[in-house]
């Protein structure tokens, strides 16, 4: 039961980080700023992270191949908060406009990781079941890079008290994530399935929110534009 | 918090902008008023113009400037986005 749950949460999560994706690639297509280039890249690392969360759930212990997911989930996941906040950490500092296309880098991006999940596959080292110690080291680094964003978006929304009008979506969507990792740590710890099951809920409600940001940011424009003519 | 100089964006917005609210919907845009309004310079406008108009996204009529479907549609994806942004707190 519990697994047919997780399967399905899981699932939900790939579909709509994969609209997220795709909404982010749209923005930076039409902003082309350099700095927004860890938003589609970041929730794409999030979406192989959850995809390779989905298979260590159908394979839940093989050897090798088991580590080589384990390893993959962990350090995408990381990798893609860690270029959401960069994102926020550059925002105001660089103004740069590129030219660089998304699917040339997204491509590099998956072959990469494809190709570490071979070699890690292949490489059949039993050194690599370091990773399940490492696990709660890789949770704390997301929750310092989530801290990070949450108290950017607060402090943002306290500089903006003129026009702070659906700001507060932002932070709420970035602190259900860090309520999913929190959960995640404590399963670690106490091995409770409400712990489990509430990081995988948070982590849905966390990409819900993000994709209902853009429905109200575009329902916005259009009462704009219908407001013009 | 956000730099002083606009982007590239922000003058296209601008000028796409300034085209709707000075009659582009209706082809009677004048091009001095929507350069004035978009805050740029008369020869920068012109370049913008001579772009947006290979783009397909403005026609030069006798009456003035129309503003294309296309251009609509492209105006509405900047705000949509511009706006996304600005809600994520990421205002460029």
């Amino acid at each position: 039961m519990l697994q047919e749950l997780q399967l399905s949460l899981g699932i939900i999560s790939v579909l709509l980080v994969v609209i997220l994706v795709y909404l982010f690639f749209r923005v930076y297509k039409t902003q082309r700023q350099i700095i927004l280039l860890g938003l589609p890249l970041g929730f794409l690392l999030l979406a192989i992270s959850y995809f390779f969360l989905g298979i260590h759930l159908f394979y839940p212990f093989s050897g090798t191949l088991s580590y080589a997911l384990m390893w993959l989930r962990v350090v995408t996941q990381t990798g893609g908060f860690l270029l959401i906040a960069i994102s926020y950490l550059l925002a105001g500092r660089i103004k740069r406009e590129t030219k660089l296309t998304i699917p040339t880098i997204s491509l590099a991006l998956v072959l990469s990781v494809t190709l570490a999940f071979g070699l890690l596959d292949i490489s059949n080292n039993p050194g690599l079941s370091i990773i399940y110690q490492l696990n709660e080291l890789f949770v704390v680094a997301n929750l310092a890079l989530l801290s990070y964003i949450i108290i950017f978006l607060i402090r943002n929304i306290q500089l903006s008290r003129n026009n702070s009008t659906g700001l507060i979506s932002a932070p709420v969507a970035f602190t259900a994530f860090w309520i999913g990792q929190l959960s995640y740590l404590i399963w670690e710890f106490i091995r409770s399935d409400i712990a489990l099951v509430g990081s995988q809920v948070a982590r849905v409600s966390s990409l819900a929110i993000f994709i209902y940001i853009y429905y109200l940011a575009s329902k916005e424009a259009l009462s704009d534009d219908s407001g013009q003519t | 918090m956000t730099a002083g100089k606009r982007s590239k964006v922000d003058i296209y917005s601008a000028v796409l902008d300034s085209i709707c609210r000075e009659g582009g919907r209706e082809g009677t845009a004048s091009p001095t008023r929507v350069a004035h309004r978009a805050n740029i310079s008369y020869d920068r406008f012109l370049k913008i113009l001579d772009h947006f108009v290979e783009l397909g996204w403005v026609h030069k009529t006798d009456a003035g400037l129309e503003i294309t479907l296309k251009g609509v549609k492209c105006y509405s994806e900047i705000k949509k986005t511009t706006e996304f942004l600005r809600r994520i707190g990421l205002s460029i």
